[in-house]
């Protein structure tokens, strides 16, 4: 018996009782995630494989999720193996239903059926940006935080609602991601270009005016980008520091709105985007100036994983609800705010 | 000496005298984690824009303090002071308020002006004449475009749901009713397609419109 199981054993022993405890499969975009987590919030194993385009190149859908269905296999063995559990010590599966790339989901939701059919197990479908907000909030012991929501299908913040997360301002066309990962591919880095940019912009001196287009707790950034493209001949360093400079601002602009009209005193933020160092920076300020304290989320898990999915599967299971495996499909645009997430008032 | 009465996103507000008279004091201070020049020129374009929409805006029909003072180089704006509750402090009882909000937003809306943050706080009941007073219009515009309309009401409508969770539904039905009044069942029905639009667009486009 490995140390890990014995471990365990002894401390399951101790209290008497067996903590509930699922798998939770992410496969949304580039990530392939797999992951364990227990009822208390303890992250037993958590694996992934990052597919990674061509330079100058987006993802491909149909590519990507090769690469998934190549992956899965051994990564839900490695998850298991690295939580000293089998399948059969899993109380529910929890996959990444939507939103995302349709091809890439599906490879999570046809093996997240498979094993729940053979093996008798719940299956549970779970949003990707409620698998974000919530496994920000488990780490970070957030308990009402305005949340910055920036994954790469997600520019928006959001508030707790009743039984759900409320929408308190989002973009209206491009998320920020998206314009990060467009403008890195019109100058050939392949998506997602956000740490290619972030260190290229950091050479950058000159600003270049862009425009900045904040509308109440709405942003825009579309013509942003258009604009950018007119400007390749200048300095690359220079726009990638000027389009950071300007889009972080706006950003930095409505999550300040929020917290000042709702007082909240956490702003916690999530999504691979919040791995930008000079984002945060300014996140900092606008949290100082507020009097609200900056939850940061480990780097790790800043990104796509396994674990945000498994967590809020933690959560359904609690609350009692899951999906007939006939009815488990994938949504691509699935909307956040019309998700049921019964342990939010 | 003026006294710092609130800080907001974009502009601490203090209360002051001008001569004799209560004034607020509207002051854009830098923002130091922004680029020098986009600071300067977000802070002079917002400061002159929320400066000449004001007296337009009380043409058109909706109650706006009296300005004072706007210095340019100082990035401030003195105003008459509006004593009274907001309109964030008191919808929750009494949904129908939001029907002040329609009647006000669709006359600035028919005058050409887009306030761009109709948000509740913006909305001050004066105690002194018992009359509603629009503010901070630093994000405002003048346009008569349908799509900008419609960005106005969508950013109502969000604001009801995430800041008035417990009586959205009821409240925004308030509001388009005031907002009829005015804007007509034919206009407010060109708007509402818009909105539909504008609400499919973008990433994961709302399939529905409640």
């Amino acid at each position: 018996m490995e140390k890990g199981n014995l471990h365990r054993w002894v401390e399951q022993l101790d209290t008497g009782m067996k903590y509930k405890r699922g798998l939770g499969i992410e496969s949304t975009a580039h990530t392939f995630g797999v992951s364990v987590v227990d009822e208390r919030g303890t992250i037993l194993s958590n694996v992934k494989e990052v597919y990674k385009p061509p330079p100058g190149k987006g993802i491909h859908p149909r590519e990507a999720s090769r690469h998934h269905a190549e992956k899965a296999p051994k990564l839900i063995g490695d998850a298991l193996k690295a939580a000293s559990l089998t399948i059969d010590d899993m109380d529910f599966i929890a996959y990444s239903a939507g939103p995302g790339l349709g091809p890439c989901l599906r490879v999570g939701a046809t093996l997240a059926r498979a094993l729940s059919v053979y093996y008798h197990k719940p299956i549970i479908p779970v949003h990707h940006g409620v698998g974000h907000i919530e496994l920000g909030c488990l780490l970070t012991g957030s308990s009402d935080p305005v949340v910055l929501l920036l994954s790469g299908g997600h520019t928006m913040i959001l508030v707790s609602g009743i039984r759900s997360w409320v929408v308190f301002g989002e973009t209206l066309d491009l998320t920020l991601g998206q314009l990060i990962d467009q403008f890195g591919r019109a100058i050939g880095y392949s998506s997602p270009a956000g740490p290619s940019i972030e260190r290229l912009a950091r050479d950058g001196k000159k600003y270049v005016t862009l425009p900045y287009v904040v509308k109440g707790n709405d942003l825009s950034f579309s013509g942003m980008l258009t604009s950018i493209k007119k400007e390749l001949s200048r300095p690359y360093a220079d726009l990638a520091f000027s389009l950071q400079e300007t889009a972080f601002a706006m950003v930095a602009e409505v999550s300040e709105r929020a917290l000042a009209l709702t007082g909240k005193r956490e702003l916690l933020v999530v999504g691979g985007v919040a791995a930008n160092a000079r984002l945060s920076e300014m996140l900092n300020h606008v949290a100082d100036r507020q009097g609200a304290a900056i939850k940061p989320i480990p780097i790790a898990f800043a990104g796509d994983c396994g674990a945000q999915i498994a967590w809020p599967g933690v959560l359904y299971n609690k609350a009692g609800i899951s999906a007939r495996a006939e009815d488990a499909f994938v949504n691509q645009s699935w909307r956040i705010d019309r998700v049921s997430v019964p342990w939010r008032s | 000496m003026e006294k710092l009465i609130k800080r907001g996103a974009e502009a601490d507000i203090l209360l002051g005298w001008w001569g004799p008279l209560r004034a607020v004091y509207k002051v854009r201070r830098a923002k130091p984690y922004m680029v020098t020049e986009l600071d300067l020129k977000l802070r002079k374009a917002r400061t002159i824009r929320e400066a000449s929409v004001m007296p337009h805006a009380r043409k058109a029909g909706a109650n706006t303090p009296y300005i004072f003072y706007v210095g340019i180089r100082t990035f401030t704006i003195v105003m008459q002071y509006i004593e009274g509750p907001t309109m964030k402090e008191v919808l929750d009882d009494k949904p129908v308020l939001a029907a002040v909000l329609g009647r006000t937003l669709s006359r600035l809306h028919s005058a050409g002006i887009i306030h761009g943050d109709p948000n509740t706080a913006n909305f001050i009941l004066s105690d002194a004449n018992r009359l509603w007073y629009t503010v901070d219009f630093g994000l405002s515009f003048f346009s008569s475009e349908l799509e900008d309309i419609a960005v106005d009401i969508h950013i109502v409508k969000e604001m009801l749901a995430a800041q008035h969770k417990r009586v959205f539904q009821e409240a925004f039905n308030h509001f388009l009713t005031g907002y009829s009044e005015t804007a007509g069942q034919h206009g407010l029905t060109q708007i509402l397609k818009k909105l539909n639009e504008i609400e499919r667009r973008g990433r994961y486009g709302r399939q529905f419109v409640d």
